[in-house]
């Protein structure tokens, strides 16, 4: 069986996401909690970023 | 040492897509529908932005020239990954229909020869629109 290494790298760096969302859960129940207009911004910031990177990369020859 | 990499595999896989699937809940000081349509959708973003570098890496050329994945199927889901974004953006609150007929058409356009490389990539995407719509 072959792996493709940039897909386990993808999937641990998922599983750390996972987690690390666990604990800013539990981080908002006792303070630090976003207002909706943040999270709002923060969703459309981080579309801006991926569409930015996307036409980078598409770019390329 | 193959077992070991198909035992790391395994536990990879098995870990990660339950809680690939498993978005966190909005905390509560989100209060509108609006704040909380984002909140899910920027964790769906957040998602579909690792996968992105991912195949952003695999698609780029290492020092001897070789790619993990050929430059035409990077190409085609990371301007999936795009299409998505943009359609979330703009509609938080209701995407998921659109993006999933955007990645139809993008997984169709995947040469049958090449989905032995990709068919990871492909997984992550219909394991994560599936666990958005859940």
């Amino acid at each position: 069986m072959k792996i493709d290494p940039g897909l386990a790298q993808f999937l641990i760096s998922t599983a750390i996401t996972e987690v690390m969302g666990i604990v800013r859960e539990r981080h908002a129940a006792t303070g630090d909690l976003p207002t909706d207009q943040e999270v709002i911004d923060r969703m459309k910031a981080r579309a801006d970023r991926i569409v930015e990177k996307a036409d980078a990369f598409l770019r390329e020859s | 040492m193959r077992f070991f990499k198909i035992l790391s595999f395994a536990l990879v896989i098995g870990l990660a897509l339950p809680l690939l699937a498993a978005c966190p809940k909005a905390p509560a000081s989100v209060v509108t529908p609006q704040g909380r349509a984002a909140f899910k959708a920027d964790q769906v973003l957040a998602r579909i932005e690792n996968l992105e570098d991912v195949v952003i890496r695999a698609g780029t050329p290492d020092a001897a020239g070789h790619r993990v994945i050929s430059k035409a199927d990077a190409d085609l889901i990371v301007g999936f990954c795009k299409d998505a974004a943009l359609v979330i953006r703009q509609t938080p609150d209701g995407w998921l229909a659109a993006v999933r007929v955007l990645w139809d058409r993008a997984a169709a356009r995947i040469p049958p020869a090449d989905l032995p490389a990709v068919q990871g990539y492909v997984l992550m995407i219909s394991v994560l629109l599936e666990g958005a719509g859940a």
